[in-house]
């Protein structure tokens, strides 16, 4: 079998030296019937000349019998990552890297209803098998930590204080069973303070079977994709089974909303040099329109541009790996051109050919540099992309330092359809909640005046755990039923426990950033439908002057050193009356010297008289 | 410790203490005139010290400024447009606003704000802000600045330029992505209640948020010319609070840095380089910390209270050479400072006075003179207590613990219904209230008392008591606010001369000089305000800004006042001069 493989590896690497052909490849690795790596990029205009662009990246192990999914043979499947989790004994795996401020009223609601959308920072959650609890919670030790090398993110700053175990607002994308004895537990952390760049980017590009080297994955450009107004990284491995047996799925997707005007811009000028005076765009109806005035045009909706010129560079061919058959296709309706526009060179005498289609999905060529061209005289048409049910918003409430309020305001823009959600929260241990001011207060959006105190209608059900003092997050679930039409704002207070002075950060005067709130809706089926995250809380705690310690210890030890001499001299001194004292004192051999030369002074004084 | 053994002993011999305490209110008078010349000494060179950064992150003037040449087209263009707006509706202006902030494509929304009087709602305070936050693109979303302009500046002219440079800036800031926290823009209905109410709506009711708010810089341009040749900055928060250093000194630095003069607390002409000028500057400083949030306020004053440091620049003169847009780079400049900023400001001074836009006296310094005023009602106090003769607890503590209530609470219902009738009646009611207490108190303690005196033991503990806690508070008030405990401390110095039984015309003269009343049309020729507007300036600062300076001068001067023209006006027989000589 070894022999077997062995040569089969040899003879992939000959096939691919000498003829270049990888269809072979594919077909040697590819388990009979499955597909083992599809790679797919969306192009969507969204209004306002933005883009949101979509890579999505499937790659599966080869089935087994195992029903974890471990396979000894993992064909495109990600070894590094797959022995991972074969050590951490962990069946699913979610893992995001997330950046910028989705604007849910202009976009609707997020890619994928939001299934691959992380909250700010870095979010990680997993279906962990263990005996109990705690050797569950040693594997997802185990898990954050290598993922934490493998990710080049601070994944090891989620310990105990930090993980929470969602019950109701997470649900297992591939096979989550306890058939044969063995128990998950689902656990999640977030690090909404870790700044995601390209660091992460390259480990993640390192887990695709062409590296982005070739396919749409060649796109990928760190400076390009972390400009973006809002982007997200995703990786969520799941197991998958049917009569073959288990096999490990990973998909890994990359959101972006790209301001193309900014992008192009850049392109010209990296600062924002002023325009030039020819090229202001004025609105020359006004009456003051002159040489020196211009009252500025909103952006021009005639729109023309190259994929190069956002992502500065052009796809470098397919992946040969990818079995899907189109890779890329773009979302726009009619008002726009699409035009894919393939270079090759032709093997014979290295002239240049480029081929130019219409279409909406196309299939990208082994090694032809390709490049799309998308134009449009009015880029406010877009394609509809659905609206977000619920539009959530959250912040701090109050002021000082002692107590806070959290302030959360749902609003459910639909006139005739209620909508059932979960609102899931967590808060570190130092932010100390108070249920019972938990307030819900609602009010319709079509008479304004009226608030509605209907507190039981909408609040279905509240699971709490509450925190432990540096071993356990607070962590909140809400199950609420929001009427149409109506903007419910949820609020309640904490105060702010005092840190010991090493458990301060070194940037303490920063703050403390509190995770984003998850809302995941829910149909009638109870089945989970779209996933929404609020952005993160800046948390400021009373913080003190590092250099008081000093302080505190110069001031001690003066007190400390006068207490000990009163008690001292008190001790060894001999306690005696005004009269004695100064008996003794006068007997001192420089008090004598004194009087001489007082008693000499006074005799001159009273002869001179 | 046998230096102090023997020193205390021979104090005792010579019988220093019975001379102390004799000279105790002398040595009153001394601290409280120390106090004062403890802020004249100040200025003197070689007594503040110079302003420095202390937050290396800011960086000021280190970023190039792009805001400049055809951008000032654009200001231009933008300021027609504000300028017509001159004459227009609330609801015009609003309209303007959110269409140009969407077109920029901020986040845009309106703020309908209301101040409300708690009697009478016809009264109440209401207007329009518009917003619009630009969400920052690589940012962590829970950090954010605000730049904003009102409609109308403190003077009450229409400030084209400054809601003119918002917008602009807003398009230009649109265009960059280096920002790390968000912006939030406001152009709000006018520098007092709207921007204030704008604030705490922001930190309990608004729809949309961008995160905390770390810095603040209002834009003040109400001039019609395109030119100006120095910037104003504006720094005093509400109750004696005040933005960080750092954030004045960058704006210092960057407006020299692109050209501009920088001077403060009026003093257009000043070169801060002799003795006088920066005496002036100090006692400028220190009113303008006494009067703020009465009356219309440069606006910066507002963001007091959340942890916000805000500045206002106010463009002066139109002289030039440097133009609207220099005015546009300071600010866009400041923003590239606090942008860089990666923790809150903490480095620098808190609580500092200016003596010229680079020269400051510190906390430490300053202090003093406040503590040495306000101590010295509490020597007054010691010296009191020490003169009683009869010293039971009904003498010492009960009858005047119960006096001082009944005063304190007398004067407290007074502010308290100041506060709730409607504004026409507010200043008729003070001034009814001046006439009632000091015509009315002394009658009628002759009339309750009847044949039956006060021990003068009483009196002296109730002065005493009074006087104790006086002292307390004007101390506890001076490390938040010293200008007001110290123009408090200084105004009410003669009250601490009130003896029972004094001749009627010195302590008329003592009470008068030191009441509350002739304290209001002092403070309202400070405010160039006539007396009434200025009564209700502060009972809506109360109400609106939170500001303290009503209540105190209700809660405290007036009850210390009462108790003053009691312990005057009781009956009682004058305390036999000898007393003190047998107690020296």
């Amino acid at each position: 079998m070894f022999a077997y493989r062995l040569r089969l590896a040899t003879s992939t690497i000959v096939l691919l030296l000498v003829l270049g052909l990888s269809q072979s490849i594919t077909q040697v690795l590819a388990a009979p019937g499955l597909t083992n790596y599809t790679e797919h990029l969306t192009l969507q205009p969204l209004p306002r000349n933005s883009l949101l662009t979509t890579f999505t990246f499937e790659s599966y192990s080869i089935p087994s019998t195992d029903p974890h999914g471990t396979s000894l043979e993992y064909a495109v499947f990600p070894r590094s990552l797959g022995q991972i989790l074969e050590q951490s004994k962990t069946q699913e795996l979610h893992l995001r890297f997330s950046q910028g401020w989705w604007d849910a009223e202009n976009w609707g609601s997020p890619p994928e209803q939001g299934k691959y959308s992380g909250g700010l920072g870095v979010e990680l959650w997993a279906w962990v098998e263990g005996e109990d609890l705690s050797a569950a919670k040693a594997n997802w030790r185990k898990l954050v930590y290598t993922l934490s090398g493998l990710f080049c993110a601070s994944l090891n700053f989620i310990d105990d204080a930090t993980t929470t175990f969602p019950v109701k607002s997470f649900q297992p994308f591939g096979v989550v069973n306890d058939q044969d004895g063995s128990k998950f537990y689902l656990m999640r952390g977030a690090l909404p303070r870790e700044p995601v760049c390209t660091e992460n980017l390259t480990p993640f590009i390192k887990l695709l079977p062409c590296k982005g080297k070739a396919g749409i994955s060649s796109l990928l450009d760190g400076h390009k994709i972390f400009d973006a107004q809002w982007q997200g990284m995703a990786i969520d491995v799941s197991v998958e089974c049917n009569e073959d047996g288990c096999r490990k799925k990973m998909t890994q997707t990359i959101n972006a909303v790209i301001d193309v005007a900014r992008s192009i811009q850049r392109k010209v000028s990296p600062v924002p040099v002023p325009t030039d005076f020819d090229k202001l765009r004025c609105d020359t109806t006004k009456s003051y329109n002159s040489q020196y005035h211009c009252f500025p045009l909103k952006e021009s909706t005639d729109v023309d541009w190259l994929l190069s010129d956002i992502f500065g560079r052009q796809i470098q061919g397919s992946c040969p790996l990818a079995e899907n058959e189109h890779h890329i296709s773009i979302q726009t309706p009619e008002t726009w051109n699409t035009a894919y526009i393939s270079t090759s060179k032709s093997a014979d005498d290295g002239s240049e050919s480029t081929f130019i289609s219409q279409e909406k999905s196309f299939k990208l060529e082994q090694d032809v540099p390709t490049n799309i061209r998308l134009n449009s005289h009015d880029s406010s048409k877009i394609s509809s992309s659905p609206n977000q049910p619920v539009l959530v918003e959250r912040s701090f409430t109050g002021h000082g330092l002692e107590r806070g309020g959290i302030r959360s305001t749902f609003t459910n823009p639909s006139r005739d359809t209620p909508v059932r959600f979960v609102y899931f929260e967590s808060f570190p241990w130092f932010m100390r909640l108070y249920l019972h001011t938990l307030q819900l207060q609602s009010q319709s959006l079509l008479e304004s005046d009226e608030i509605l105190s209907e507190q039981e209608n909408i609040l279905k059900d509240i699971y709490y755990l509450p925190a432990v003092d540096r071993k356990q997050p607070s962590q909140l679930e809400i199950e609420m039923i929001l009427p149409p039409a109506t903007s419910a704002s949820l609020t309640y207070d904490f105060d702010k426990a005092h840190l010991f002075i090493e458990e301060y950060p070194p940037d303490a005067n920063y703050g403390f950033d509190i995770a984003p709130g998850i809302l995941t809706t829910i149909n009638e089926s109870d089945e989970p439908q779209y996933t929404i995250r609020t952005t993160s809380l800046l948390l400021q705690l009373p913080t003190p002057d590092f250099s008081m310690p000093y302080n505190v210890i110069i001031l001690t030890g003066t007190v400390m050193a006068l207490t000990f001499g009163n008690i001292f001299n008190l001790l060894t001194k001999r306690i005696v009356n005004e009269e004695e004292a100064e008996e003794i004192a006068s007997q001192r051999p420089i008090n004598q010297y004194i009087a001489k030369i007082k008693s000499l002074l006074e005799k001159r004084g009273s002869t001179n008289s | 410790m046998g230096i102090f053994e023997n020193l205390q002993r021979r104090a005792a011999k010579s019988g220093l203490a019975p001379k102390l305490i004799a000279s105790l209110r002398y040595l009153s008078l001394i601290a409280a005139l120390a106090g004062i010349v403890w802020l004249l000494v100040l200025p003197i060179d070689g007594q503040y010290r110079k302003t420095y950064i202390s937050e290396n992150a800011l960086l000021p003037a280190q970023a190039r400024t792009y805001f400049r040449e055809s951008e000032w087209n654009i200001v231009r263009g933008y300021r027609e447009e504000v300028n017509m707006l001159e004459t227009a509706s609330p609801e015009q202006r609003s309209q303007a606003i959110v269409e140009w902030m969407d077109d920029i494509g901020l986040k845009t929304s309106v703020h309908h704000w209301e101040v409300a009087h708690p009697g009478h709602k016809n009264e109440s305070l209401s207007g329009t802000n518009v917003y619009g936050i630009l969400h920052s693109p690589r940012g962590g979303h829970a950090e954010a600045m605000v730049l904003t302009a009102p409609w109308i500046n403190k003077d009450y002219q229409f400030n084209g330029g400054g809601v003119a440079l918002v917008v602009a800036l807003a398009r230009y800031f649109h265009k960059w992505s280096i920002w790390s926290k968000n912006i939030i823009f406001v152009v709000s209905s006018d520098s007092q209640f709207s921007l204030r109410s704008w604030i705490s709506a922001y930190h309990t009711s608004l729809p949309n948020t961008a995160g905390s708010i770390e810095g603040a810089v209002v834009l003040d341009y109400p001039d019609k010319s395109d030119y100006l040749d120095s910037v104003e900055i504006f720094y005093e928060g509400l109750n004696g609070q005040l933005p960080n250093l750092d954030l004045i000194n960058t704006a210092v630095i960057i407006s020299n840095h692109e050209g501009l003069k920088v001077f403060i607390q009026g003093m257009i002409s000043a070169g801060f380089n002799i003795y006088k000028e920066r005496v002036q500057t100090l006692f400028r400083g220190i009113l303008a910390q006494l009067v703020a949030g009465i009356g219309p306020g440069p606006g910066s004053e507002n963001f007091s209270g959340w942890r916000i440091d805000s500045i206002t620049l106010r463009a002066r003169g139109t002289a030039g050479p440097m133009d609207i847009t220099t005015f546009g780079r300071i600010a866009e400049s400041l923003f590239r400072s606090i942008n860089n900023l990666l923790e809150h400001f903490h480095q620098s001074f808190f609580f500092y006075f200016l003596l010229s836009p680079r020269k400051f006296v510190s906390i430490g310094t300053y202090l003093p003179a406040a503590m040495l005023l306000a101590n010295s009602f509490l020597l007054i106090a010691v010296y009191n207590l020490v003169m009683t003769t009869k010293r039971d607890f009904q003498t010492i503590i009960f009858v005047p613990g119960i006096i001082l209530a009944v005063v304190v609470a007398t004067s407290q219902l007074f502010g308290y219904v100041s506060l709730l009738i409607e504004s026409k009646s507010v200043f008729p009611f003070v001034i009814s209230g001046g006439v009632v207490f000091s015509l009315g108190v002394p009658s009628a303690i002759k009339l309750l008392t009847g044949k039956n005196t006060f021990s003068v033991s009483t009196l002296l503990s109730l002065h005493s008591l009074t006087m104790i806690l006086y002292s307390l508070f004007l101390t506890t008030l001076s490390t938040l606010n010293f200008s007001l405990s110290f123009c408090l401390g200084l105004v009410t110095i003669p009250l601490a001369w009130i003896r029972p039984g004094m001749p009627l015309y010195k302590s008329i003269i003592l009470l008068t000089i030191s009441s509350p009343w002739v304290g209001l049309v002092i403070l309202s020729a400070i405010k160039e305000l006539p007396p009434h507007e200025l009564i209700l300036s502060l009972v809506w600062a109360w109400r609106g800004l939170q500001v303290w300076t009503w209540g105190i001068i209700t809660g405290i001067w007036l009850p210390v006042w009462l108790v003053c023209v009691v312990v005057a006006s009781a009956p009682t027989p004058a305390p036999a001069p000898q007393t003190e000589k047998k107690a020296s």
